[in-house]
């Protein structure tokens, strides 16, 4: 096998090729979560975490969840990086606990899509969050409910599901560009 | 023109820089702008549903080893009890992890496992509103040609109809608001999907 290594490509006319260009997707994965897990107040909800190990210093990643649940009317959540509390939260630099000062008690990076009651019918929450790489250690994206519960892949009343009462399959996604 | 042929083009890391794993290979999209009433009957069983056939897909993986990522926006309005699921070559997949319904420990003939559902909508309210669903589906199908469709059906015994880009009352006036869906196909390279019972996936 032949492989070439390069650091800059340039076409016939002396004009440079960049490889991959800037805003290209140079990386992504993807999770299909079938779990159906009912998550209390306060907890990292494990099935939801989304692993990606970046590929260059500078680089953009955004990871996308599309959940299905169903939720307590006050459930919001929170992003956590390597479990680091502070990232993700929706001002950079004031702590949780200040957030939840500031604003609500319930303030949170997004809350869990409501329909008024808690039965039969999940709904679907669609959350996008930005991460900028500093360094190239491997990185674990999660999700910290907060305010109340959730039940994940789920109806409010049936674990496995029956007439009227659906279970569902959640997805998430990361993707790296390259920076400006 | 020059032309330089290799297996394999690095960057100084050793990433290859040519459909490295999570690479989009491919991409293919569908618009649909039909403002159609389905009939969906009850119960689902072991049919397939009712799809909708101008939000089919078709594609060529261009690898064997690609993995598939199905996305749609639907616009439409629809009972609450109603269910999304994605047919493959006009059947559903049930082979886990790819099946074409929720949890594997449930059948197809169970009505209420579904890859997505319809929102409840203010009282079993079917009018006037419509919603967006946002239908995710994945796929490693191998070789060959496949064509990738979305279905609807209800989620208890009761028929029911699916309103696509349109309310249940109208198809468009004051009020009756009408929309347009989308589709689209990502070809994946590689080893793209997580698997985390074996690890970090790079």
């Amino acid at each position: 096998m032949s492989v070439v290594r390069l650091s800059e490509i340039y076409s016939s006319n002396g004009s440079e090729l960049r490889l991959p260009a800037q805003g290209s997707l140079v990386h992504s994965t993807f999770r299909r979560i079938d779990d159906r897990v009912n998550y209390t107040d306060n907890n990292i909800a494990n099935a939801l975490q989304v692993r990606h190990v970046p590929r260059t210093i500078g680089n953009d990643i955004i990871v996308e969840w599309q959940i299905s649940a169903e939720a307590q009317s006050n459930a919001g959540a929170y992003i956590f990086v390597n479990g680091n509390f502070m990232r993700g939260l929706p001002v950079e630099g004031v702590s949780l606990e200040n957030q939840r000062n500031l604003f609500s008690d319930d303030y949170g990076y997004f809350i869990w899509n409501r329909d008024g009651n808690t039965d039969t019918t999940p709904s679907t929450a669609v959350v996008f969050f930005h991460h900028k790489v500093k360094t190239l250690e491997p990185l674990r994206f999660d999700i910290y409910t907060d305010a109340g519960d959730i039940r994940l892949n789920r109806n409010w009343e049936s674990a496995n599901g029956s007439n009227s009462r659906e279970i569902n399959v959640s997805y998430a996604a990361s993707y790296e560009f390259t920076s400006a | 023109m020059s032309t330089l042929i290799v297996d394999r083009v690095e960057n100084a890391l050793g990433h290859p820089l040519l459909q490295d794993s999570g690479s989009i290979v491919q991409t293919v999209t569908v618009r649909a702008q039909n403002r159609t009433q389905y009939s969906m009957p009850a119960p689902v069983g072991s049919t397939t549903g009712t799809d909708l056939p101008t939000l089919s897909m078709t594609i060529t993986p261009r690898n064997s080893d690609s993995l598939l990522v199905c996305t749609w926006h639907i616009f439409f309005e629809a009972d609450e009890n109603t269910g999304f699921r994605v047919l493959r070559n006009n059947a559903y997949v049930t082979s886990s992890p790819y099946q074409s319904y929720g949890n594997s420990a449930f059948s197809n003939t169970d009505t209420w496992n579904c890859l997505q559902t319809a929102p409840y909508d203010n009282a079993n309210n079917n009018d006037t509103t419509p919603h967006v669903a946002r239908l995710v589906y994945m796929d490693k199908p191998g070789s060959g040609t496949f064509t990738y469709k979305p279905t609807v059906h209800p989620t208890n015994t009761t028929a029911q109809t699916f309103n696509l880009n349109r309310v249940y009352e109208n198809t468009g006036n004051n009020s009756d608001e009408v929309g347009v869906s989308f589709g689209r196909i990502f070809e994946v390279a590689g080893n793209a999907q997580l698997n985390y019972t074996q690890g970090w996936n790079l």
